[in-house]
């Protein structure tokens, strides 16, 4: 059986240009991550599969049907987009039951999941108020229980994390586990490469406008990403000229003490040398992280 | 086509401009306002100005009356063919920032997204909007049908000791409200699904409203009689027109125009 999204040879265009070029994609049950820089064709490809747009070229099957025409396909699709697109002058309660109105649900059955929903998302204090007022994290919050109000098949998140606090965002990756555990298909747009590595999942990276590679997410170090740079931070001020002499270039070369350094790194498996270096030499290690501007640079 | 869906698209814009007093309040009050002065102005003219005005101007049933009923003739004339049509149009015009706000304003808000994410079909969102402007219109122009009736008939009361309204072709007025009322909703609504953002859609709402004038002013100018038959004959072309713009309207509305 075919996945529930089939993409096939799909070219998007808005005037003079090109924002999908030849994308072919099928998605497989579970998670799908849509990884690439801005300007990638990550959001249109999306809306895309939404039924959002008309596509200009190839075809677009979502369980089936063509999400432009059928309007009964939409009853199994949600798409959380990158704005909330929630009524400001309502309340969130307002907000729900409209669109729970539309989705054929009863009052009870709408406010039932979204009481479950905001619960879990520690937004439930909020149903009273105006989306007006609203922090823009929480509109975050509002627009995913709408999303999910009509528990679709195929859900569709556009960086949903973006603007959520640590726990918020592990309750929304929570969500995606779930709907992966009950077969269906989640796909998910970010340009944040640590989202990415929190999933063992699929990844398809966008570039341009065209699918440049199709991987896991765990293979992304080892086979996409190659050149990129750490960020190593001491758990005490080390001295500059103690660095240097490990042969550490200083991103600031005039400092005498620094707190953490840079580190260019062509494979993963060199961050482990280059701690070793620093911990042989009786440095302690707080935490490294990767740099996310290399995302421009991925499958180059 | 579920007519529920479109009511709740109709309620939850309702409901917004329902929201704030500064965007109702003008919208209203003033067509309310209105309805309670020009009665007392024609008042005022029927009393000082009738013979002289039934001199320059051939009005139906007021040239041709007696020097004694002249000013009671008028007022009834005035009432009746001139208020008429004015409160016929007036509410239309006030209640065009709605329609003009349907889908410009979902557009230019960014909220029309998840309205076509959500399983509704275009003639359930065109019906939807255009009810969300159709219902408070038609609803106050009732009312201000009813307040400028009632003070009509207190000051004829009070100056002539005669009630003047209800009259038939006053009654069919009435009946026609929701009929003219639907045509340039229609109509708003299809340019608000076409345009980019509210300021143009208000812009080409405005030019609307000039061919609505014409019914008030050339009654006013007695080049228009508002009998019964003539007003039965508009309710029928309006039926016609509303069908075919509300057809036209489907056939070429675009979901992806809104985003």
């Amino acid at each position: 059986m075919g996945g529930a999204v089939i993409m096939r040879n799909v070219t998007k265009r808005f005037k003079s240009v090109t924002a999908l070029s030849g994308v072919s994609f099928e998605s497989r049950n579970g998670i799908n991550i849509l990884l690439g820089p801005n300007g990638a064709g990550k959001s249109t490809l999306l809306k895309c599969i939404a039924g959002l747009y008309h596509i200009d070229h190839g075809s677009v099957r979502v369980l089936g049907k063509d999400p432009y025409y059928s309007n009964e396909i939409r009853y199994k699709l949600g798409m959380l987009s990158d704005n909330y697109a929630l009524y400001d002058y309502l309340s969130v309660r307002e907000n729900l039951l409209f669109f729970g109105r539309l989705f054929r649900l009863t009052r009870t059955a709408t406010l039932e999941r979204a009481r479950r929903v905001l619960k879990r998302l520690n937004a439930l204090k909020f149903i009273d108020s105006k989306v007006y007022a609203l922090s823009r994290g929480t509109k975050q919050k509002v627009a995913f229980c709408r999303t999910v109000l009509n528990d679709p098949d195929v859900l569709l998140l556009d960086e949903p994390t973006a603007f959520l606090d640590a726990s918020s965002s592990a309750q929304i990756r929570d969500f995606m586990e779930e709907y992966k555990a009950h077969g269906k298909t989640v796909i998910f747009v970010t340009q944040k490469l640590d989202e990415v590595m929190r999933f063992d999942a699929r990844l398809s990276i966008l570039k341009g406008g065209r699918l440049v590679s199709d991987t896991k997410t765990y293979s992304l170090y080892n086979s996409v990403l190659r050149n990129f740079q750490v960020n190593i931070r001491f758990s005490k001020p080390v001295p500059a000229l103690r660095l240097k002499k490990l042969g550490i270039t200083l991103v600031n070369p005039s400092a005498e003490m620094v707190n953490y350094v840079t580190v260019r790194i062509r494979h993963y498996k060199d961050v482990n040398r280059i701690l070793r270096k620093f911990i042989s030499s009786g440095i302690y290690i707080l935490s490294v992280d990767y740099l996310e501007p290399l995302l421009t640079s991925l499958s180059d | 086509m579920e007519i529920q869906k479109s009511f709740a698209v109709a309620k939850k814009d309702i409901r917004e401009v329902f929201s704030s007093i500064s965007i109702f309040g003008p919208m209203f009050g003033i067509p309310l306002a209105f309805s309670a002065l020009l009665p007392i102005f024609s008042l005022y003219i029927a009393i000082n100005e009738a013979p002289s005005i039934a001199l320059a101007i051939n009005l139906s049933g007021v040239s041709q009356a007696l020097p004694f009923f002249k000013n009671i003739a008028f007022m009834t004339y005035f009432s009746i063919n001139v208020l008429g049509p004015i409160f016929m149009t007036m509410p239309i015009v006030t209640s065009g920032v709605i329609a003009a706000d349907s889908f410009a304003g979902e557009k230019e808000r960014r909220t029309a997204e998840s309205l076509l994410l959500s399983p509704v079909t275009k003639s359930e969102l065109l019906l939807g909007k255009i009810l969300a402007t159709f219902i408070p219109a038609v609803l106050m122009t009732f009312a201000a049908f009813a307040i400028y009736g009632a003070i009509v008939n207190i000051l004829s009361y009070a100056y002539f000791g005669a009630y003047i309204l209800p009259t038939l072709s006053w009654l069919t007025m009435l009946g026609a409200v929701p009929l003219l009322a639907l045509a340039p909703i229609s109509l708003v609504v299809l340019i608000s699904s076409r345009v980019k953002g509210i300021k143009e859609a208000q812009q080409l709402t405005s030019l609307l409203v000039l061919p609505l004038l014409i019914l008030p002013f050339s009654s006013l100018l007695g080049l228009a009689n508002l009998t019964v038959v003539f007003l039965l004959e508009l309710i029928a072309s309006l039926v016609i027109i509303d069908l075919i713009l509300f057809y036209v309207s489907v056939a070429t509305f675009k979901r992806e125009a809104l985003i």
